[in-house]
């Protein structure tokens, strides 16, 4: 409902956030997401994301101590999106193989909705610096902790290894969906959330060809 | 899409196992959806979720449900719902943003 602001300058001593800080604050996230996803992180400056939110220079120092500042707070909030998704999605699910299905669709449709986003964190995230790549390995290692009951239940013993290397299929699988494929036709994310979980579950061997239209039966 | 009694009842429990998160704070949330309000009381930490409206909320955010529900499973990005009003806040903002702490 409101955005995180563990990660402003603003100190707790600080009188709270009126309604229109609240918003300018908003404001400049939204710009700063889209001015990373244009012109990546080192190509941003706090300067093109004041200007692109409107707002001053000193609006920006007001919430933010610097683009750091305010790409971690990013970070935090795109990740807690992505999180609620797959949490939403999965909790009611009975069965462990649509449960799997689910959660991958979450992250792909996730993927979808910010593909400059996402492509920015792969190519860029890990290599910011020690802070950013630990944002990052939190979220990992929450969403790898999320599938791994459900990996359990499907039969797989090292659940730890499996469900981390269930996460980089996924994200290599959703890069190359938007940037990298060249002549196959697009998957849509139900699609490849079935791909991804027969390969996983049942081998390489599984995948279905075709791939079933969206809402397709399983395997 | 789960209902939203059982988006308040997971706010609950969230708070309830983070204690750390909530110790000491006081306040009455009040989220008024389409035709239905639903209350967050937290006294001393502890919280209480009552369907209705509160007497005297601190804090009221206002959306329509399914707004709320898209807000509160990832679908819709808090920051972009405020900016288009899809989500009002009246009162105490200071306390809107604690609440978005304690769920994070």
């Amino acid at each position: 409902m409101v955005t995180d602001v563990s990660v402003s300058s603003r100190t707790a001593s600080e009188s709270p956030l009126t309604e229109r800080q609240w918003v300018r604050r908003g404001e400049l996230l939204e710009a700063a997401r889209r001015v990373f996803e244009r012109d990546g992180y080192h190509g941003t400056t706090v300067s093109a994301v004041v200007q692109a939110a409107g707002l001053s220079q000193g609006a920006f120092y007001l919430y933010f101590t610097d683009k750091k500042g305010i790409f971690a707070a990013l970070q935090d909030e795109m990740a807690t999106l992505l999180r609620r998704r797959i949490y939403w999605v999965t909790r009611d699910e009975l069965d462990a193989r649509r449960r799997l299905e689910a959660g991958l669709r979450a992250y792909f449709e996730f993927y979808d909705e910010y593909p400059a986003y996402n492509r920015r964190l792969t190519i860029e995230g890990l290599g910011i610096d020690g802070s950013f790549e630990a944002r990052q390995t939190e979220l990992h290692q929450t969403l790898a902790a999320a599938f791994e009951p459900t990996l359990r239940e499907l039969g797989v013993r090292a659940t730890t290894v499996a469900a981390f290397a269930l996460l980089g299929l996924a994200a290599q699988l959703a890069y190359w969906q938007h940037f990298q494929r060249q002549h196959e036709p697009s998957m849509s994310a139900a699609q490849l959330a079935h791909a991804c979980a027969s390969l996983f579950v049942d081998g390489a061997g599984s995948i279905p060809t075709p791939l079933p239209q969206e809402g397709g039966t399983h395997a | 899409m789960p209902e939203a009694k059982e988006v308040f009842a997971e706010i609950e429990n969230r708070i309830k196992s983070h204690p750390e998160k909530s110790a000491g704070l006081n306040a009455t949330y009040q989220f008024d959806l389409s035709g239905e309000s639903w209350t967050l009381k937290i006294a001393n930490g502890a919280p209480e979720l009552i369907q209705g409206p509160a007497q005297s909320p601190n804090t009221t955010l206002i959306a329509t449900t399914d707004d709320w529900m898209n807000i509160a499973t990832g679908k819709l990005n808090p920051v972009t719902a405020f900016m288009q009003q899809k989500l009002k806040v009246k009162g105490d903002m200071g306390l809107a943003m604690k609440l978005q702490g304690l769920l994070q």
